[in-house]
């Protein structure tokens, strides 16, 4: 941890979510304007004491707009990353514990499922379960699944055949606790590390949904609607994409950041070990 | 003296790579019908170099792996067809000390853990109170102080690390310990401690050992019933005096001569 702690990159990380988990929870007690109530005579103004960022096209507060869809984009990363990380770990452990047909057939439809472009596979499934919050968060965990399934399969294997696996088989542990007491925590560091890292790739995936009109739906706010609107503003009012465009890339970012840390610094700790 | 633990004509194969799809299957014969029996009381040696398929027959008579032919028997009952409740309790009256020792403890888990685990796993009416008395009664007998209860596997040392597993061993009260290597990773000073240690709770507990070992020394002074293993067969095998200081076969005496030369290099 310690190492950690002087690494830049991770504390920079930490920052950016920090700002972003902070704006988040404000939102709950605190927002400068209500963010649905739209205001005709202030259409797109410049940024002011009033308006801290400026209006949107409608006369809405941009800063309590991005608040608010904080919220949204914070739920739904943490939600169906974790959907997707339980799923795959579970089909990835027992995927590695099995042989021969109940392996092979896990690990190809896994293959199959990582085979689609992430943003295609999210809309087609958008596309069949409908539009929405839920079905958004379902179609990015079900696009997690093949990451931390790979991920587990691998880590089970290396670990299965260690001579404390056999020494706890030695002395009549079941296989499922196996599993779930001994090699789980082993793997667990590699895991929250693919996790943090994961979450931003799912902010990211829930945003394209939300500017294709596929994820959240207005009137609610979300960074990707919001980019989505200021297309038509482009020419006219281009400062109307930068705070949405800004935030998202802060988020993305800082997760990222966090998870490459504390994976290069379990690398160097294996290669010290 | 009763039979406790028994191989019969046990074969062990694997596959070997094929070359090209449409080859014949070869296959390798790791365990080349192999039997024995493990008396109550006793210590029955095997003993070869790497790769003579030591391990292999260790594992199967542990059940850690499945012989390709042949049957192992506990108290007279095949292992591949006993009820639950008869395999349960011939996985606690068969136990292992391993090789590595730091590596058949689970990293992650203090020896406290470690310890408290094979109780959890094998008793049903499991109370830490008790099972804590239980460990600590134990590591007095193995020469390990209370206190590397709190730390982990990779504070400790080598032979505190073996005398550990020495102990998760006998927990369970069983009725036959394999050792498979279990001295080969540690300092020769040591060695000679765990040996002297295995003795002497055998002693105490009447409890069959299997030693498997690539050091002759160490065979000789712990098994009472040799077997010397190459390339998966029994060469040679018999009360242990008869073996090894009168040995008949070729391949024994290259190994026991290899093996003194080596003492006498160090002497010097």
């Amino acid at each position: 941890m310690s190492r950690l702690r002087n690494n830049k990159l991770f504390v920079l990380g930490i920052i950016l979510v920090s700002m972003v988990v902070g704006l988040c929870a404000v939102s709950f007690f605190y927002l400068p304007h209500d963010p649905n109530v739209m205001n005709t005579k202030e259409r797109l103004l410049s940024p002011s004491v009033e308006y801290l960022l400026g209006t949107d096209q409608f006369g809405r507060d941009i800063l309590s707009r991005i608040m608010v869809s904080s919220r949204y984009a914070l739920f739904i990363g943490l939600v169906s990353v974790s959907i997707g990380a339980a799923i795959g770990l579970f089909i990835g452990a027992i995927a590695a514990t099995s042989k021969g047909i109940i392996q092979g057939l896990l690990m190809r439809m896994i293959d199959g499922l990582m085979a689609f472009p992430g943003i295609l596979l999210a809309m087609m499934l958008v596309a069949v379960l409908g539009e929405g919050l839920w079905n958004a968060v379902l179609a990015i965990g079900i696009f997690m699944i093949p990451v931390f399934a790979r991920l587990s399969y691998s880590l089970v294997l290396d670990q299965k055949d260690e001579l404390y696996i056999k020494a706890a088989q030695s002395y009549g542990t079941s296989r499922t606790r196996i599993i779930f007491k001994h090699l789980l925590p082993t793997i667990m560091p590699r895991i929250i590390t693919q996790f943090s890292a994961s979450i931003g790739n799912a902010i990211l995936i829930e945003s394209s949904l939300s500017f294709l009109g596929l994820g959240v739906q207005p009137p609610d706010a979300s960074w990707g609607l919001m980019l989505s609107e200021s297309r038509q503003y482009t020419l006219t009012y281009p400062f109307l994409s930068v705070p949405p465009g800004i935030i998202l890339v802060i988020t993305v970012l800082g997760f990222n950041l966090i998870g490459d840390a504390v994976n290069d610094s379990m690398v160097k700790r294996r290669a010290a070990a | 003296m009763k039979t406790i633990l028994e191989a019969r004509h046990i074969v062990k194969a694997f596959k070997l790579k094929k070359q090209h799809l449409f080859e014949k299957q070869t296959f390798v014969q790791a365990v080349d019908h192999i039997s024995f029996q493990v008396k109550e009381g006793q210590t029955i040696g095997i003993v070869g170099e790497s790769g003579s398929g030591k391990s292999t027959v260790s594992e199967i008579i542990g059940d850690l792996q499945k012989p390709t032919s042949g049957t192992v028997k506990y108290f007279g009952k095949d292992i591949g067809t006993m009820t639950k409740e008869e395999y349960q309790d011939f996985r606690r009256g068969v136990q292992f000390v391993f090789q590595s020792p730091k590596d058949s403890l689970h990293p992650f888990y203090t020896i406290q853990e470690n310890l408290l685990e094979p109780l959890k796993v094998s008793s049903s009416t499991y109370n830490k109170d008790d099972a804590l008395k239980e460990v600590t009664e134990l590591l007095g007998k193995v020469n390990l102080d209370e206190s590397i209860l709190k730390k982990h596997p990779s504070e400790i040392s080598g032979g505190q690390a073996q005398r550990v597993a020495i102990a998760r061993a006998l927990l369970l009260k069983p009725k036959v310990i394999i050792c498979d290597e279990c001295v080969s990773a540690l300092d020769l000073s040591i060695q000679a401690q765990i040996l002297d240690l295995l003795k002497e709770l055998q002693v105490e507990f009447g409890t069959s050992y299997v030693f498997i070992s690539h050091d002759i020394g160490a065979v000789y002074k712990m098994s009472d019933y040799v077997m010397v293993m190459n390339q998966g067969k029994v060469l040679e095998e018999g009360e242990t005096e008869q073996v090894l200081l009168h040995p008949e076969h070729t391949y024994t005496k290259t190994l026991i001569q290899s093996s003194f030369s080596i003492e006498e290099d160090e002497v010097v």
